[in-house]
């Protein structure tokens, strides 16, 4: 049916439709549905690597740093951890690996020319076994063997930071991305036992979680054996240990506590991380609440609309009218309301997207494409416009 | 559709009273398309439930409505649907119009449904019972008389093999109970369809082939 006969059908069957109870219908939704997607969008920024920046190498997994504390004068002989408490780490139950960092042995000097400017400091070198680091840097190995061999370098991130925010701005320099410092060769002199070589290198990543010079435990136990004064032989001060749970578990700090050892590592991170994932949390569940209520909302006004239409659905079923044809006017309008709420919804979220993604980005969070949540968000929308049809169709099958 | 066939129907409301005196209830009764029947009864025996039962409307009852040999127990809403479009006109005794709308817009609604007659028709069938001067007018405004004629007029919007009028002139005079009969004859006689028209007291006045009482 088409024409005035659909428009007189149509006045008949919505005239009794409750403008409020679809503007608190509509409303509730929008405020649930924006709620939840606008969590969703926030974890997936957060899951998401900021742009122009590398995958961290030890970024999977939880990682806790543990070192003594350091008082007065530092460190002293006894201040090395033991290797009973690094048994007692492996043998926690939140413990998957523990190991001791190896240090460097010997004098490193590394020097980068960096337009006309060449500069040049006094490093250590660390390592860790291999397994702690994920995805191993391309390149992550050390041939002594190969006269061409390069040593490949893990720096920390908040490095290429004071470069380029302090450093490079007060001597003119350019700020530089780490695809591009990547790509700049370094130089570095190994020195010790009176022998002095030259080694390329190069900077194969960077990370935000773990503070130190990394290089393969391969260069590095082959330079202590030549280079090495013999002096850190007997252990790094520093432990590195993999855990099943993140690194703020009380446990880990009560364990930290009673062998007198600090975290460093990760520790920040996976506070901010626990405490993100609770907020998310919450926000998502009053968001649910919200959806929920509206579903509840929608339910009771379709039952009473139908309810009140009751009376001219049968006169219309008598005249010869299918059902399917009065539930397809309240299944239209319901979509008409329930697809301005989500494009409403979408805008919304498009927008303070664009406006928050600055902000993001400046604390070190990325910006997830929206489509995702979009499609999520009108998934959602597509489940209540289902429910509301099943109440239809049940309803309107149901008078007679 | 040929033949309309009431086989043992009685309503479970009559359930407990399974000697009902009448021709209907609790018998088998055929009604022959182009064969004008009257159904007569007092008030409270279940006229309109007839008709209820014959359109689909209601299920409350034993027995079996066979359409040409084929009981409508299975049918589904779309074959009664396409029952009530096509085959089968109904006046209600509560007329079933919509007083929200203009008598026109009631019409019309129907006749969009079944694309049957065109406006021209419409005003003439209007102004053969007197009432053109109403059809832009709300029918909550009409008389009980106006809203059975434009009632009829609007049952008449649709091809069918048999039309089924439940007590059509208990608010109309002699006058027009004449006017309805006469367009009700003419029409039955244009599509050759059976009539089944109940009575309560005052009979539509046109002549009928068979008398059965509930």
């Amino acid at each position: 049916m088409k024409g005035r006969g659909m428009k007189i059908l149509c006045r008949l069957l919505l005239r009794d439709v409750s403008a409020a109870q679809l503007a608190v219908y509509a409303v509730g939704t929008y405020i649930g549905l924006i709620i939840l997607a606008g969590a969703m969008q926030l974890w997936r920024d957060f899951s998401t690597p900021v742009a122009g920046l590398t995958e961290d190498p030890f970024a999977s997994g939880g990682y806790v740093v543990m070192s003594p504390q350091v008082e007065g004068l530092g460190l002293t002989s006894e201040s090395v951890v033991p290797d009973s408490v690094l048994d007692a780490l492996r043998r926690q139950p939140w413990t998957v690996s523990a190991d001791r960092f190896s240090a460097s042995d010997f004098s490193v000097t590394a020097s980068v020319g960096i337009g006309s400017d060449k500069f040049s400091s006094a490093l250590f070198f660390e390592s860790v076994p291999d397994s702690y680091i994920s995805p191993l840097p391309d390149g992550w190995t050390f041939d002594p063997a190969d006269p061409a061999a390069v040593i490949p370098v893990i720096i920390p991130r908040d490095y290429l930071a004071l470069y380029n925010f302090g450093f490079a701005p007060s001597r003119g320099l350019p700020s530089l991305g780490e695809d591009v410092i990547m790509q700049i060769p370094l130089s570095v002199s190994v020195a010790g036992r009176g022998l002095r070589c030259d080694f390329p290198a190069r900077i194969a990543g960077f990370s935000s979680r773990i503070n130190t010079i990394a290089v393969p435990e391969a260069f590095l136990s082959w330079a202590n054996n030549t280079y090495g004064s013999g002096h850190v032989r007997a252990g790094s001060p520093r432990l590195i240990a993999q855990v099943s749970t993140d690194a703020a578990d009380p446990a880990i700090r009560s364990f930290a506590a009673s062998h007198s050892l600090e975290i460093a590592g990760d520790d920040g991170s996976a506070s901010y991380s626990r405490i993100l994932a609770v907020v998310l949390s919450a926000v998502t569940g009053v968001g649910l609440l919200l959806c929920l209520l509206s579903v509840v909302v929608l339910s009771v006004s379709l039952i009473l609309l139908l309810y009140k239409c009751r009376e001219v659905i049968v006169r219309l079923v008598a005249l010869g009218f299918d059902r399917s044809v009065i539930s397809g006017i309240y299944f239209t309008m319901l979509a008409v309301v329930n697809l301005a709420v989500w494009i409403v919804c979408a805008v919304t979220l498009a927008v303070g997207h664009s406006l928050i993604s600055p902000l993001l980005h400046d604390a070190a969070v990325g910006s997830a494409p929206l489509a995702a949540t979009m499609a999520a968000s009108f998934l959602l929308m597509t489940l209540l416009q289902l429910t509301g049809m099943a109440i239809i169709r049940k309803k309107t099958e149901s008078h007679k | 559709m040929n033949c309309i066939t009431l086989d043992n129907i009685l309503p479970d409301a009559f359930a407990a009273d399974k000697t009902s005196p009448g021709d209907v209830w609790g018998r088998r009764v055929s009604f022959v398309r182009g064969e004008k029947v009257r159904i007569e009864a007092s008030s409270g025996s279940g006229k309109t439930t007839l008709c209820a039962f014959i359109m689909g409307m209601r299920d409350d009852f034993a027995g079996q409505i066979f359409f040409d040999g084929t009981s409508s127990s299975g049918f589904t809403q779309k074959q009664w649907s396409a029952m009530r479009r096509d085959r089968l006109a109904w006046l209600p005794q509560d007329m079933g119009l919509f007083p929200q709308l203009t008598l026109r817009e009631n019409i019309c609604l129907k006749n969009a449904l079944t694309g049957f007659r065109d406006d021209a028709w419409i005003v003439d069938a209007c102004a053969w019972l007197g009432i053109e001067d109403c059809l832009d007018r709300n029918v909550g405004r009409m008389s009980i008389g106006q809203q059975q004629r434009g009632a009829l007029v609007r049952a008449l919007c649709q091809p069918f093999d048999f039309l089924l009028l439940d007590e059509p002139v208990s608010h109309l005079d002699p006058r027009c109970n004449k006017a309805v009969a006469a367009l009700v004859d003419r029409e039955l006689r244009a599509t050759g369809a059976g009539l089944i028209v109940t009575s309560v007291g005052q009979h539509l006045d046109i002549d009928i082939d068979k008398r059965l009482s509930l």
